[in-house]
C-alpha cells in the first residue's frame, strides 16, 4: 500500500513518513452550515502532507479541521479552542504523539477528548498499549483508510455536539432554573414585604382603636354613633352615664331606651341629621324629682357620616354636660340682680339718710351727710369681707369705733359673746352704735376728758327660738344730761327704725348720770336660721 | 277726711321716710308695715283707701297683699327697686315706681289712683 495516491475516494495509503499527495486545500467550508453545529477537529502531524491529506478526507462543512505539525502548535490549538476529536500522528520528532496524549489527558480541562492515533508500524503491539493506556479511544494504521477516518470522526463529532447540545441545554436549563429561582425570590421577598406592611397596618390599626377606645372610655364627653335604622352602633359610657343608662344600648333604638322627655327633644334634630345635615342644640332634661336645681343640660352635636359612597350611613352624637356652666351663669345672674336690688336698696338709704340729715350749714351738713355713709360703708366692708353672709357682734362694733383710735379702746368697753350677726340685722345695730357714737362725741361721755362708754350684749337662752338677744349702751362720767326738748333723725334710727328692722323694743333713757340705750328683740331676728344651731 | 294710704317696706328707714311724706301731703298713713303678715293684718283690721307696696319683703314678695286689694278693689301702687324688666306676671296692670324714689312721680300716681277710685264709688 505504499506510495498509492491519495484520491478523494479514500484508499489512501501512505507509508510512514512519507508525505500525503494532493494540494491540501480545503474549500468545503464555503457550503452554508451554522457555526454552532460545526466540531473543531485537530490534526497533529510532523508532516504537512500528511495534514493534507486528512482534511482531504475529512473535508465536511460539519468539520473545522485545524492543523498541527508539532506537539506545541497543537497544545497551542487546545488552549484556544475546543475540539470534539485529536487525530495524533504517533510517531513525531521530538515529543512523540504518546506524550503529547500524555499531556493532554493530564490537563483536567483537555482530559476527556477523544484521540485517535495514527501509526505507520502496523501491528506494533508496543504502541497500541502505550495508545490505550494514554486514553486514546481509537488507534489506526497509516495508510488510514478514508472510510473508517471519516466513520469514526463522525462518531465521536456526533458525540461532541450531541455533549455540547446537552451543555446547552444543560446550561439555558440552569440559567431558566435561575431565572425562576430569582423570580421566586422576587415573589417571596414580595410577599414578605407584602406581609409587613398588613402587619404593620394592622399595628396601625390596633394602635389607634386602642387609643380611640381608651379616649372614648374616659371622655367625660358623651360619644355614641346611630345607623341610619336609627341603632345606637355605639355608646361610650360617658354617653350612658349622662342619660341614665345602666345596661347596653348598643343595637337598640332611642326610642327603646330613652326617655319620653329626651325623644321629644331629639327626635326632629336626628331626621335632619340622617338628612345630612351638621346639627347643634341644647338638650334639658329634668330631674326624676322634679327639682329645678337637679335639672340637667346637654350642648348636643349630631354629625351625619356620609360613607364612602356618600349615602349617609349613620349619625355620629357628641354630648357635653354643661349644666355647671349653666348653673355658674345663672348663678352670676342672681348675683348681678342681687347686686342690682341691693344697690337700688341702698341708694333709696342714701337718699333717706340725705334728706334727713340736717345742719345748721352746708358745711356740717356734709360732714354728719358723709359720716353716716362711712358708717354704710364699714358695714358693707366686713359684710363683703364674710361673703355677706354674718357679721360678729364685737367686730361689728368695733368697726364702726374704728375710727375713733386709741381713744376707743381706752374709753369704750366691750364685753358680751361672740354672735354671727345676719346683714340686716348688722346694718341696723351698726347705724344704731354710728348714731350713739357721734351723739357721745358730740354732747355725751365721749364729749369730756374722763367720761366712758360700756356696751354689753347677751343671749337670754330658753333653749328655743323664744331666746331674746340684749344689747345696751350705757355712758358714764360725762356731762350732766338733759332730754332733748325734739327728737332728731338720729333718735328716729335708734329706736323706731331699730324697732321696726328687728321687730324689737328699744329704751332710750336720758338719765342725768349718762345716756342709756337698750335693745330687746327675739334672737331670730338678728340671726340667721342656719347660725342658731351654732 | 284724709284718705289712708297703706306703707308697705322692709327697709324701715324708707318705709318712715315714705309715710312722713304721704302725711306731709295731706294723707294719713296705715302702717309702715315690714311684713305681709302685719300688711294684711292692717288692711283686714283697719282697711285703707289705697297702698303703696314694696315688691320684695324679706324673704316674701308683696304678691298676698297685692291679691287682697284687687279682691278688695282698694287701689295700690308698686314701689321697688325692681328693673321694669323684672317685673312678674303678677304685678301686670298695676302702676309702677321705682326706688330711689321720686316723691314727685309717687304722689302724681298716687292722686290719680285716688281720684279714679273716687269717680268709680
Amino acid at each position: 500500500m505504499s506510495d498509492s495516491s491519495v484520491s478523494d475516494m479514500g484508499l489512501a495509503a501512505a507509508g510512514p513518513g512519507r508525505p500525503i499527495e494532493g494540494d491540501g486545500t480545503v474549500v468545503a467550508d464555503l457550503r452554508l452550515v451554522n457555526d454552532a453545529d460545526q466540531v473543531n477537529i485537530l490534526i497533529v502531524d510532523d508532516e504537512p502532507r500528511n495534514l493534507t491529506v486528512l482534511e482531504t478526507i475529512l473535508d465536511s462543512p460539519h468539520y473545522r479541521l485545524v492543523r498541527a505539525e508539532s506537539a506545541e502548535q497543537a497544545l497551542l490549538a487546545l488552549l484556544s479552542d475546543e475540539f470534539a476529536v485529536l487525530i495524533l500522528d504517533i510517531n513525531m520528532p521530538g515529543t512523540t504523539g504518546f506524550q503529547l496524549a500524555n499531556l493532554i489527558k493530564g490537563r483536567k480541562k483537555t482530559s476527556q477528548i477523544p484521540i485517535i492515533f495514527l501509526t505507520a508500524y502496523f501491528n506494533d503491539e508496543q504502541h497500541i498499549v502505550e495508545g490505550y493506556e494514554s486514553g486514546a479511544v481509537d488507534y489506526l494504521h497509516k495508510p488510514v483508510n478514508p472510510g473508517i477516518m471519516r466513520s469514526k470522526v463522525a462518531v465521536l463529532a456526533e458525540l461532541h455536539r450531541k455533549q455540547r447540545e446537552l451543555e446547552n441545554a444543560n446550561r439555558r436549563l440552569l440559567v431558566e432554573i435561575n431565572d425562576r429561582r430569582a423570580i421566586q425570590e422576587q415573589l417571596h421577598d414580595l410577599n414578605e414585604t407584602l406581609e409587613q406592611r398588613v402587619l404593620d397596618r394592622t399595628e396601625e390599626l390596633r394602635e389607634s382603636s386602642v387609643l380611640l377606645k381608651a379616649v372614648a372610655d374616659n371622655a367625660s364627653v358623651g360619644l355614641a354613633i346611630v345607623d341610619n335604622s336609627r341603632r345606637y352602633k355605639f355608646a361610650n359610657p360617658a354617653y350612658c352615664q349622662l342619660h341614665g343608662v345602666t345596661e347596653s344600648i348598643v343595637g337598640r333604638m332611642p326610642s327603646e331606651c330613652m326617655p319620653r322627655e329626651y325623644l321629644d327633644q331629639i327626635d326632629p334634630h336626628l331626621d335632619r341629621a340622617l338628612s345630612g345635615e351638621r346639627v347643634t342644640f341644647e338638650l334639658v332634661l329634668s330631674a326624676v324629682d322634679a327639682d329645678v336645681s337637679r335639672t340637667k343640660h346637654y350642648s348636643v352635636v349630631y354629625e351625619p357620616d356620609k360613607g364612602g359612597k356618600g349615602t349617609i350611613v349613620a349619625v355620629v352624637i357628641v354630648v357635653i354636660d354643661i349644666t355647671a356652666h349653666k348653673q355658674t351663669e345663672q348663678h352670676i345672674q342672681l348675683l348681678m340682680n342681687e347686686v342690682n336690688h341691693r344697690s337700688k336698696n341702698l341708694l333709696s338709704v342714701v337718699m333717706a339718710v340725705a334728706r334727713h340729715t340736717s345742719g345748721s350749714n352746708p358745711q356740717e351738713f356734709t360732714k354728719r351727710f358723709a359720716n353716716r355713709l362711712q358708717s354704710l360703708a364699714v358695714n358693707h366692708d366686713l359684710l363683703v369681707k364674710n361673703q355677706w353672709k354674718s357679721i360678729d357682734v364685737y367686730d361689728l362694733v368695733s368697726g364702726q369705733l374704728a375710727h375713733l383710735g386709741n381713744f376707743a379702746e381706752q374709753r369704750i368697753l366691750l364685753d358680751g359673746p361672740r354672735l354671727q350677726l345676719s346683714p340686716s340685722a348688722a346694718e341696723a345695730i351698726g347705724m344704731v352704735v354710728h348714731e350713739l357714737q357721734t351723739n357721745a362725741v358730740k354732747h355725751g361721755a365721749l364729749s369730756t376728758p374722763t367720761g366712758s362708754v360700756e356696751v354689753f350684749w347677751s343671749v337670754d337662752s330658753n333653749g328655743d327660738a323664744s331666746d331674746e338677744f340684749r344689747m345696751r349702751w350705757v355712758e358714764k362720767g360725762g356731762p350732766k344730761v338733759v332730754t332733748p326738748s325734739s327728737s332728731g333723725f338720729g333718735t328716729t334710727i335708734i329706736t323706731q327704725v331699730t324697732e321696726m328692722k328687728l321687730d324689737g323694743k328699744v329704751q332710750l333713757d336720758y338719765a342725768v348720770t349718762g345716756l342709756s340705750w337698750s335693745l330687746k328683740c327675739r334672737i331670730s331676728s338678728i340671726m340667721d336660721p342656719k347660725w342658731l344651731d351654732a | 277726711m284724709n284718705k289712708r294710704i297703706l306703707v308697705v317696706d322692709d327697709e324701715p328707714l324708707l318705709a318712715l321716710d315714705i309715710a312722713q311724706e304721704i302725711t306731709l301731703a295731706g294723707f294719713s298713713v296705715l302702717g309702715p308695715a315690714t311684713s305681709v303678715t302685719k300688711a294684711l293684718e292692717l288692711v283686714c283690721n283697719e282697711g285703707c283707701d289705697a297702698a303703696v307696696l314694696d315688691v320684695n319683703l324679706r324673704n316674701e314678695t308683696s304678691e298676698k297683699i297685692a291679691v287682697n286689694l284687687r279682691e278688695s278693689k282698694i287701689p295700690f301702687l308698686f314701689l321697688s327697686g325692681l328693673s321694669r324688666d323684672e317685673v312678674l306676671p303678677w304685678m301686670y296692670e298695676t302702676p309702677f315706681v321705682s326706688k330711689p324714689v321720686d316723691f314727685g312721680e309717687l304722689f302724681a300716681v298716687l292722686n290719680d289712683l285716688v281720684q279714679i277710685a273716687d269717680e268709680g264709688s
